[in-house]
């Protein structure tokens, strides 16, 4: 069963009306508050003007939160988290520390595997 | 000298050298010695929670570093800096949420007690206005039209510093190194950047629109202060006709603008990468 829309929530549509996404003919989580559509909750450009301008105080935040998990991650989101959860860096870059060094930037050494596994939950604990 | 640990984030660290290393230089002219996180990890972004609960372990992984070292952290991107921000909002709202982090933290050998402060590198440079303005050897004599890094500022629940940060901050500080800071009617507006996460088109016509509102508004060139807006608005600018003549608008980061006036060779400034 879905996640439902905070009962704080009027649908007054200034969410609606504040983002970038909408504004571009686009779905996003103000979509789906004003039930305008059913997904969209990951189509956001991070800006939280939705959460600035909403009268009501709704948790946008977390209701976005929950329905991302009910809903498909995009390709580029998915890559990024994978590599997160891999060694703790969002990119899978070769010679990464090789190309810092030409401009002169100290070498980066990432957590990794091991101890993001540490850190996070086990299987099926965190999700 | 003050010292901080500067945390550049996934994004800045891979793509924007340039960025980060003028970052350094100006921190350093100011007397604050960078240093960097020993082992670095991903804050998490928006992006993580949308999948996992327990998120909040990683932000609170580099803040406990940081506490261990009785340091601030200093960003240079907006989107870790809100997630920071989030992080340490959430663990002092709720004692159960913190005593689970640590939980996890203790497994590396580390705890948060929830004192960690986190200061977008504009908000380190607005303190510091004055020196910079008495620091500056070459005025900038054009128009620069200014993009705020708009995760800084939002939502003012959780970045209640609102005012110290706000567009005025940007503002001051391009103006005191002698430009001309233009207004333009998309200057508050998002550039549009994590957009291209989901959705290429949309985001390039987002950020052309951007540009192409500072162009009318007499901008000569656009100084950001996060990689999010330097991706879109330098890096994918190739991929979007602005109505100018397909002139490309000059984008440069504001550490490195920075240095241009204080008399910082243009090439350890990285200038010709844009």
């Amino acid at each position: 069963m879905r996640i439902e829309i905070p009962k704080e929530c009027d649908q007054c549509m200034k969410c609606a009306a504040c983002c970038v996404v909408t504004g571009m003919d686009g779905h996003s989580i103000a979509s789906e508050l004003n039930e305008l559509a059913s997904s969209g909750a990951w189509n956001c450009a991070n800006c939280w003007r939705c959460i600035e301008v909403c009268p009501r105080a709704v948790d946008i935040f977390g209701f976005m939160m929950q329905r991302r998990k009910e809903e498909e991650i995009p390709e580029l989101i998915r890559k990024g988290i994978d590599g997160v959860f891999r060694k703790g860096f969002w990119f899978g870059d070769s010679q990464f520390n090789e190309i810092r060094g030409l401009f002169g930037l100290p070498v980066v050494r990432f957590l990794g595997r091991e101890k993001v596994a540490l850190l996070m939950a086990d299987e099926g604990e965190g999700s | 000298m003050e010292r901080m640990i500067l945390y550049p984030g996934c994004l800045v660290l891979s793509r924007f050298h340039e960025y980060e290393l003028a970052s350094r230089q100006i921190l350093s002219k100011l007397e604050i010695e960078a240093l960097d996180m020993e082992e670095f990890c991903c804050c998490g972004s928006s992006l993580v929670p949308g999948v996992r609960d327990d998120w909040i372990n990683l932000p609170a992984y580099s803040l406990a570093r940081a506490e261990r070292l009785g340091m601030d952290i200093i960003t240079l991107c907006g989107s870790c800096t809100n997630t920071f921000m989030r992080a340490n909002f959430y663990l002092e709202k709720d004692p159960d949420l913190l005593e689970r982090a640590n939980s996890r933290l203790e497994r590396l050998g580390l705890g948060y007690a929830g004192t960690t402060t986190v200061r977008h590198i504009v908000e380190i440079l607005v303190d510091r206005v004055d020196e910079i303005r008495e620091s500056v050897v070459s005025p900038l004599n054009f128009n620069v039209a200014v993009s705020h890094p708009c995760q800084i500022m939002r939502p003012s629940e959780i970045l209640p510093e609102q005012d110290t940060v706000s567009c005025q901050a940007m503002r001051g500080i391009v103006s005191a190194l002698g430009a001309k800071v233009v207004d333009y009617p998309k200057e508050r507006g998002c550039c549009g950047s994590t957009i291209l996460l989901f959705d290429r088109g949309m985001a390039l016509e987002v950020g052309k629109r951007k540009l192409e509102s500072a162009i009318e508004g007499g901008a000569e060139m656009m100084s950001v202060c996060c990689g999010n807006c330097l991706l879109l608005l330098d890096r994918y600018q190739s991929q979007m006709e602005l109505k100018n003549g397909g002139r490309r608008m000059p984008l440069i980061s504001l550490p490195q603008l920075i240095g241009l006036a204080l008399g910082f060779p243009q090439d350890e400034m990285g200038v010709f990468r844009h």
